[in-house]
């Protein structure tokens, strides 16, 4: 029933295959609340948020770099704060279990956050 | 009795197929003025976790709903949509009504069909690098800088490379969807779902059209030869339906506040 009804070359298939494996584990599960795991899913959640914040500041950041009204002072200070802020992050998720990918939220029809 | 349900076509007429359902049970059509919901018997207190998602079990599913879609238009439900007893089951199609005919209207006479492709993004990010000046000279400004100057630079640089490659997505995109376009009623683009996954996307096609459909897509995979492709179809149409249905608590009419269950129809 399947196969005639694809259309790939042979030599495709495992990078497809790659490919589709990778957007579902990024499809949203269904919250799965109870006592032992409530506080990695706010966990999950708070981070998700710090993060989301982190990235349009450091966003915001370059393009101010971009437009080059920042000195080179400025923006030392700048990726400082943000480099170490990145590292207690990756800090924080160890401690916690999650990956980057868990750190996103799907908003439906809106798509991904980040 | 719950009833499992597959899907809603466009006839209120007895239906007689041979395709058996999720646990063997025989597929029958619930009418309702000019509409019928097509479901199978489970076992009482069934929920979702005793149908569970296995292969034989998703085939059976596909197998119901493409089997009817040789005779009637169907809006394929999303596998696992169990509904309590026949009385919830009319007053879905009653209270949907109107929606139902619509979407039936919409696909009827089309199947969908899938195309996805693959370019290799390492391969032209690299080309990117090498070629453009503006990260040439990020590049240089990096080497010579102090650790938080050197952090944010990177992820300039980052950042300019995703901005090149996404608009080299958008026109690989815009040439392929134009050719494709013209042979479909409408469609669903997903651009980057990964990032190599530059295009996923989704044609809503009149059955007459698939073959012309087809041929363009051979035409289109000569022509792009570093890219990968995939076609699939034709399937029932998933992708372009976009009613949700609730379930009410009572099975009688249904209102938000009651709202127990919830089945979308993807």
């Amino acid at each position: 029933m399947i196969d005639e009804k694809i259309i790939l070359d042979d030599k495709s298939q495992e990078k497809f295959i790659q490919e589709m494996e990778k957007i579902k584990s990024s499809l949203p599960e269904k919250i799965d609340a109870n006592p032992e795991n409530v506080e990695k899913g706010l966990a999950k959640l708070v981070l998700t948020l710090i993060e989301l914040i982190r990235r349009l500041l450091e966003k915001q950041a370059i393009r101010r770099i971009e437009a080059g009204s920042l000195t080179d002072e400025e923006i030392e200070k700048m990726g400082e704060t943000f480099m170490k802020l990145e590292k207690k992050m990756g800090e924080l998720k160890k401690e916690f279990g999650l990956k980057d990918e868990d750190l996103n939220l799907n908003l439906g029809p809106l798509g991904d956050l980040m | 009795m719950s009833k499992y349900l597959y899907g809603i076509i466009n006839s209120g007429k007895k239906i007689d197929i041979s395709e058996k359902g999720i646990g063997g049970e025989s597929v029958y059509n619930i009418p309702y003025q000019g509409i019928g919901a097509i479901v199978s018997e489970l076992s009482p207190g069934t929920d979702l976790k005793s149908v569970p998602i296995s292969k034989e079990n998703v085939f059976i599913h596909e197998g119901v709903v493409e089997r009817l879609m040789e005779d009637f238009a169907i809006l394929p439900m999303r596998f696992g949509t169990i509904l309590e007893e026949e009385k919830q089951v009319k007053t879905i199609l009653r209270k949907y009504h109107q929606e139902f005919r619509a979407n039936l209207v919409k696909v009827e006479n089309k199947v969908e069909l899938g195309v996805r492709i693959l370019w290799d993004s390492e391969r032209i990010k690299n080309k990117i690098i090498d070629a453009n000046e503006k990260i040439k000279s990020i590049t240089l400004r990096v080497n010579k800088k102090s650790p938080g100057e050197r952090y944010l630079l990177e992820k300039m640089k980052e950042e300019v490379i995703e901005r090149i490659l996404s608009g080299r997505a958008d026109t690989l995109i815009a040439r392929i969807h134009k050719r494709l376009e013209r042979y479909a009623y409408d469609s669903r683009l997903k651009r980057l779902a990964t990032p190599k996954m530059v295009l996923s996307a989704s044609y809503l096609v009149p059955r007459e059209k698939i073959d012309p459909f087809k041929t363009e897509f051979q035409e289109i995979r000569k022509k792009y030869k570093k890219l990968a492709f995939l076609y699939s179809g034709a399937w029932p149409p998933y992708s372009f339906i976009e009613t949700e249905i609730r379930i009410a608590d009572d099975g009688a009419y249904p209102d938000p506040e009651l709202v127990s269950g919830e089945g979308k129809m993807k």
